[in-house]
């Protein structure tokens, strides 16, 4: 496995700057089809995909993409893994822990550079800081990247962890029960539950692991080595048609909203679902602001960080056998779509409400 | 007399929404909690294109997992009825089958055959087979020795015992059978869809649990239940037609005796 | 002439041990109407049922129109205690059961079917379902399912057990009417003294297990019989008879 990967990387670099080069208009025969999963429903933080599909950007890449929903990060390891699909999205810390399990798994894109792991509360039940949640009762899904990191949280805040009350329940049951203040608070990711809360008109206390010490990447675009190896030109395209899609949503944020309740036909006619989305896609451009990114285009991951984040999966997921950071990513095929700095800024602005502060 | 004893069901379940409404109601609680059945039924109604485009894929696959379940069912069940070694090798095994929980095998069915069709499949077949099976064996070997000493009298060969008087003996008992078969085959597909589908009712279900879109959700589920009611329906019909021997008792009165 | 069944020192003794029949020697002549008359338990269905060719015998043979019984005949037809209609077939269906067992061409036997049952007066219920019929008619089509494929040899194994007294006596009228015209040998097993005596050319008295036959006496009242005849003293006194001999066959 591990000589493989080496391998793979050696080419690909190669391999892409050729390929690069120039990208052809259009493929002269059919297109090729390709199966991508996103890590869970398609809310809002994944209209760059639609866009993505709706805009032609893989269409005029020779590209016939399949967008099929998930079922948590971990599920998506395992099929994405398995071959079943060709691409997909996925946490980076959860992929890191699935490759240390044996699955051929490789980040070719940064989405979600700031993680969106976090605890999320009512305001009303007054959690501002770590130390609040001590003698508080939190919901976590077993299988989430939050709760695995949950160790790595309660160590670099230094609060205390038996006094800190727990339930366990499927992570479809989560929001609900918070905004039905069955629970106190809970783990959950920024992108999925803040959307939802606000819609329903209320607002959210949040208080991201990331904030308090636990820095990692989070959403990635991911690959088996094999697919790299063998089909370099297949994941350029891609990943250039992904990244003109997430450019599109950055600057064009309500056409992608039209986008996205056009294409996936359950929101629609919902009486929350346009704002779900809106904020939703917010969100996940709000988390997709680091400097790395503004700096090397979208997409781009930074070494030091990708090292980072693996020590952390090392140390609280338990996770063994994980190959050296260089074998988990490679950014070969992205940093070719940049916004100029007066984009970024007026992203930014756009996004300001949905940047989360620390209390 | 068909037309009264639909009334009487019709009645209690009119009731039932009507109380429920004006509980709802009174106590507002939150649509997202329980919504209306007003509501919902606003929403079955308005947004019922896409509740059918997805009650489709979920149908057939129910209606092939029970047809899969019948004739594999049947199939096995003759194994284990006329082979000692069969059934006493095997039958644990089906018990041990029965007793698996289905959502947590239904995971495992999407790592191993993939997340087409296939996988949905075999889960309702997994656990619609099982009540076939069983009521099949039942209905075939609890032939009264009285039949088979008769046919046999008149020269029945094994062949001709099992097609002219085990089988149709068993048909009310397969009949049996196929009603409880045909519900579990909408669990086994549905649960299977809450796991591991791009589309189907199941799936819908979740999705709308996700937006927390409580009345579709609702929606989605009545259109579920009525299509199961309306399978088994069909059934149940079927099972007059073919088990017409037999007599319900009634009491002079119309009820039960 | 060949006589139509020979049993000849036959003995049944179970897988257990028990020895239901020590020995049974008798003949049948073609066209007689014989009674294996006995007490509950003494074996005589079992007997006939090694006749019907449905169980072995442990010692001693069989034969049904000189040929060794070695299993169920094409020429032999049987009434049990309980009808034995199927349920989900016409009274029709279920005459004719024999002729597709036998794989005979039911179109052949489709008119014979039919006058049985007219013969027996349920032909008004031909397509009709046995949970239709009362008990006496579904023994009835029984009978017929009997006779469909023309045997030479009628078994029947107390058919009127479970009908009421009323029922029986005319069933027995109804017996012999049917056997008067389709002249069959018969072998009838009762625990009935007075139905043996009634319907019977002969009478075979078997004694309780390990049983033999104890006692043989013919029956010489005219035919056709009547129920008046049940008045008469001749009747009577073949009764005692019977009854002596079973009572002295039971005595320890």
């Amino acid at each position: 496995m591990t000589m493989t990967r080496r391998s793979f990387l050696a080419g690909t670099a190669a391999t892409a700057a050729t390929v690069t080069a120039g990208i052809p208009a259009a493929r002269a025969q059919s297109p090729t089809k390709l199966k991508f999963t996103l890590p869970w429903i398609p809310h809002g933080g994944y209209t760059h995909v639609f866009v993505a599909k709706k805009l032609g950007f893989w269409e005029k890449r020779g590209l016939d993409v399949a967008i099929d929903r998930g079922f948590g990060s971990g599920e998506v390891c395992k099929t994405l893994g398995l071959g079943q699909y060709d691409f997909g999205s996925i946490d980076f810390g959860v992929m890191t822990n699935c490759v240390g399990k044996g699955l051929d798994l490789v980040a070719i894109g940064m989405l979600s550079p700031r993680s969106p792991l976090g605890i999320f509360s009512l305001p009303k039940k007054g959690i501002r800081a770590p130390k609040d949640l001590e003698g508080k009762k939190l919901a976590f899904a077993t299988g989430s990247g939050d709760f695995q990191l949950w160790p790595a949280f309660v160590k670099a805040t230094g609060i205390d962890d038996s006094k800190v009350q727990k339930v366990f329940m499927g992570p479809e049951a989560l929001i609900k029960s918070l905004i039905e203040e069955q629970v106190d608070g809970e783990g959950n990711f920024y992108g999925s539950i803040a959307p939802s809360v606000w819609a329903q008109g209320l607002e959210l206390n949040t208080m991201l692991y990331e904030d308090y010490g636990v820095k990692m990447y989070s959403l990635v675009f991911a690959a088996q080595s094999k697919t790299i190896k063998e089909r370099p030109d297949v994941c350029d395209r891609f990943m250039q048609g992904t990244m003109e899609g997430l450019a599109y949503t950055y600057l064009h944020p309500n056409e992608s909203i039209d986008i996205h309740l056009e294409q996936v036909k359950e929101f629609k006619g919902g009486p929350t679902n346009r704002d779900v989305v809106k904020h939703g896609q917010g969100v996940m451009t709000a988390m997709g602001l680091a400097p790395e990114i503004e700096k090397n285009g979208l997409g781009w991951m930074d070494p030091e960080m990708v090292k980072r984040t693996r020590e952390t999966v090392i140390t609280y997921m338990g996770a063994k056998d994980v190959p050296a950071a260089e074998l988990l990513f490679t950014n070969a095929f992205v940093g070719k779509v940049k916004l100029t700095p007066a984009q970024w800024a007026g992203v930014r602005e756009a996004v300001k409400r949905y940047i989360p502060v620390k209390a | 007399m068909r037309g009264r004893s639909l009334l009487w069901p019709l009645a209690v379940t009119l009731t039932a929404l009507v109380a429920w409404e004006a509980v709802v109601a009174a106590l507002r609680v939150k649509t997202l909690l329980l919504p209306r059945p007003s509501l919902v039924a606003g929403v079955l109604w308005g947004r019922a294109p896409l509740i059918l485009e997805h009650m489709w894929p979920t149908f057939y696959q129910i209606v092939l997992g029970f047809l899969l379940s019948l004739v594999g069912g049947v199939l096995v069940a003759v194994l284990l009825t006329y082979s000692e070694i069969v059934r006493k090798g095997f039958y644990p095994l089906i018990v041990v089958s029965q007793i698996v929980p289905k959502v947590a095998v239904a995971p495992l069915f999407v790592v191993w055959f993939g997340l087409g069709d296939l996988s949905r499949l075999l889960l309702a077949f997994l656990i619609a087979f099982f009540p076939i099976v069983i009521n099949t064996a039942t209905g075939l070997t609890s032939v009264d020795d009285d039949f088979v000493r008769m046919a046999r009298a008149y020269m029945g060969t094994r062949r001709q015992i099992f097609t002219k008087i085990r089988l149709p003996h068993a048909m009310p008992l397969i009949f049996g059978g196929m009603k409880i078969s045909i519900t579990l085959a909408v669990i086994g597909v549905v649960v299977a869809e809450f796991v591991a589908a791009q589309r189907g009712i199941g799936y819908l279900i979740v999705m709308a649990n996700g937006l927390l879109d409580t009345p579709l959700m609702m929606a989605a589920i009545a259109a579920l239940s009525l299509m199961g009611l309306a399978l088994y329906g069909v059934v149940a019909g079927l099972e007059r037609l073919v088990v017409y021997w037999q007599v319900r008792t009634e009491t002079p009165r119309g009820g039960f005796a | 002439m060949l006589d139509s069944v020979v049993v000849d020192g036959v003995g049944k003794t179970y897988a257990g041990g028990v020895e239901a029949i020590r020995e049974a020697r008798f003949r049948v002549a073609p066209g007689e109407f014989l009674s294996l008359l006995g007490p509950s338990g003494c074996g005589k269905s079992t007997l006939l049922m090694m006749i019907a060719g449905l169980l072995a015998p442990s010692r001693g043979s069989i034969r049904v129109d000189g040929a060794e019984v070695q299993g169920p005949r094409r020429d032999v037809g049987i009434v049990f205690q309980s009808p034995v209609l199927l349920p989900w077939r016409t009274v029709l269906d279920n005459v004719l059961l024999p002729v597709e067992m036998l794989r005979l061409r039911r179109t052949d036997y489709e008119r014979r079917a039919r006058d049985l049952l007219s013969m027996a007066k349920v032909d008004d219920f031909a397509a009709k379902l046995p949970h239709e019929l009362s008990g006496g008619m579904k023994q009835r089509v029984a009978i017929c399912r009997a006779l469909v494929h023309d045997p030479a040899l009628l078994l029947m194994d107390e058919p009127f057990n479970a009908l009421d007294a009323m029922t029986r006596d005319q069933m027995g009228l109804e017996l012999l009417r049917i056997w008067d015209v389709h002249k069959k040998t018969v072998v009838f097993v009762t625990h009935s003294i007075r139905e043996a005596v009634f319907l019977s050319d002969r009478v075979l008295v078997m004694t309780p297990r390990p049983a033999t036959i104890g006692f043989e006496t013919d029956v010489k009242l005219p035919r056709p019989r009547t129920m008046d005849m049940q008045e008469a003293d001749e009747f009577n006194r073949y009764v005692g008879l019977l009854r002596h001999s079973i009572e002295a066959g039971t005595r320890p």
